[in-house]
């Protein structure tokens, strides 16, 4: 029987030494706030994004804000897809922190252990990923790596795919959002919390797709 | 098209141009257009989803205008530099003219967006841009020894996170901007608005 585990493996590198408000040694607006996050996501530990803001605690608050009225929610995409976004654009920024975090929530969300495999290996041509969303995550690439190049025929192509243009702008915002948070994380040297622990490894072998 | 107010081109997303959500950016560009003045795009974006507008606003004002260990200067111009990295025109020009505004020196933030290295800053500051650098460009290596650099440079740890939180704030906009197809607009308006944004920062 496999034991479960975590498929993420972080790089070895010495992180940033930048100082980082605990759990137990928060006090005022910051306890307030992760006691507030604990609470909201049932999740026992606080993310340590937060507790990179933490240190200045308007940011923090605010930055929760932001998450919470943006990603944490169904809007014209479904959290789901937002996940799937916040997912992709974390492999493509290597972002070990961000990627365990948004591969847990995207699990939480019904994602399939295949459709995390395809995601964690770039396998866009998965069938676990249907048509549209494929055009979609072709498109988030885009925004992630060459956001200047982005044209109007880019827009066309997704609304061909059935996407309409609020979900567009969503996904938009939520690509342009985990460029933040990506470098955030990944400035800091956070490691992955191995909040994600599933075992890929005895999956069969994706297929290829002509 | 006129070509004398290039705001007036489409956005890529005309679904979000056409449909302003009641808000504060609904009303500025109703006014900007019955005045018949360049505005920015951008505000189709944050009239798009008020509420999450309304976060962002608040976040960038305390982020980047608001007391901090590092000038609303020096991370205007850590703005302009990443929007010039992430080729994003809109960013680049109006980050510029406010940070043109705050340091008094136009000609330093064109030097600084051509070049940091053969600008006129100082061996302290330039140190702290090549960071942004890599926060932008390459974020994934960044290690103890880039931050370690910047403290023998000079910088301590809380102008870092300012540093890094102004970089990666822009890392958002600069897609934001880009993909969505927010227009730039001439150096006179960008001017205009900058210098309001210096004074008055980014809350609405």
């Amino acid at each position: 029987m496999s034991t479960p585990e975590t498929v993420i493996i972080d790089e070895l590198f010495e992180p940033t030494h930048l100082p980082l408000v605990e759990e137990d040694t928060a006090t005022g607006a910051v306890a307030v706030a992760y006691a507030d996050y604990r609470a909201r996501f049932g999740h026992e530990q606080v993310p340590g994004i937060l507790k990179c803001f933490a240190s200045h605690p308007p940011l923090l608050e605010q930055m929760l804000a932001l998450a919470s009225s943006l990603l944490f929610v169904d809007g014209h995409l479904t959290r789901r897809t937002k996940e799937m976004i916040a997912t992709h654009v974390s492999v493509l920024n290597a972002c070990p922190y961000c990627l365990d975090s948004h591969a847990s929530f995207l699990h939480e969300q019904g994602g399939s252990d295949q459709l995390l495999l395809a995601l964690f290996t770039g396998d866009s041509a998965h069938p676990s990923i249907d048509a549209g969303e494929r055009a979609l995550l072709s498109f988030v690439a885009k925004v992630t790596d060459e956001s200047y190049k982005v044209c109007a025929g880019d827009i066309q192509l997704l609304e061909d795919s059935g996407w309409h243009q609020q979900q567009i702008a969503e996904a938009i915002h939520i690509t342009a959002l985990f460029a933040c948070f990506n470098r955030v994380a990944n400035a800091f040297g956070l490691p992955s919390q191995h909040l994600f622990r599933r075992d890929l490894t005895q999956l069969p072998a994706t297929e290829e797709n002509a | 098209m006129n070509p004398k107010h290039p705001s007036q081109q489409p956005m890529f997303l005309r679904g979000v141009e056409d449909n302003p959500k009641p808000s504060v950016y609904g009303d500025l560009i109703e006014n900007a257009k019955s005045s018949g003045g360049d505005y920015w795009q951008i505000w189709h974006l944050l009239a798009f989803d008020p509420e999450a507008a309304h976060h962002l606003a608040a976040l960038s004002h305390t982020l980047m205008h608001n007391e901090a260990p590092i000038t609303p200067g020096l991370r205007e111009l850590i703005a302009a530099y990443t929007s010039s990295l992430n080729q994003c025109e809109f960013c680049m020009k109006a980050h510029g003219a406010v940070a043109a505004e705050l340091l008094g020196d136009e000609a330093l933030v064109w030097g600084v967006i051509r070049d940091p290295e053969s600008s006129n800053l100082d061996d302290k500051h330039k140190a702290l841009l090549r960071f942004v650098r890599k926060a932008t460009l390459a974020p994934a290596s960044i290690t103890a020894a880039d931050t370690h650099e910047l403290n023998t440079a000079g910088w301590d740890d809380a102008a870092i996170f300012y540093a890094i939180s102004a970089c990666a704030l822009f890392n958002f906009y600069n897609r934001w901007v880009s993909a969505s197809g927010v227009h730039s607009i001439s150096d006179d308006a960008f001017k205009r608005l900058g210098s309001r944004m210096a004074t008055r920062g980014y809350a609405r």
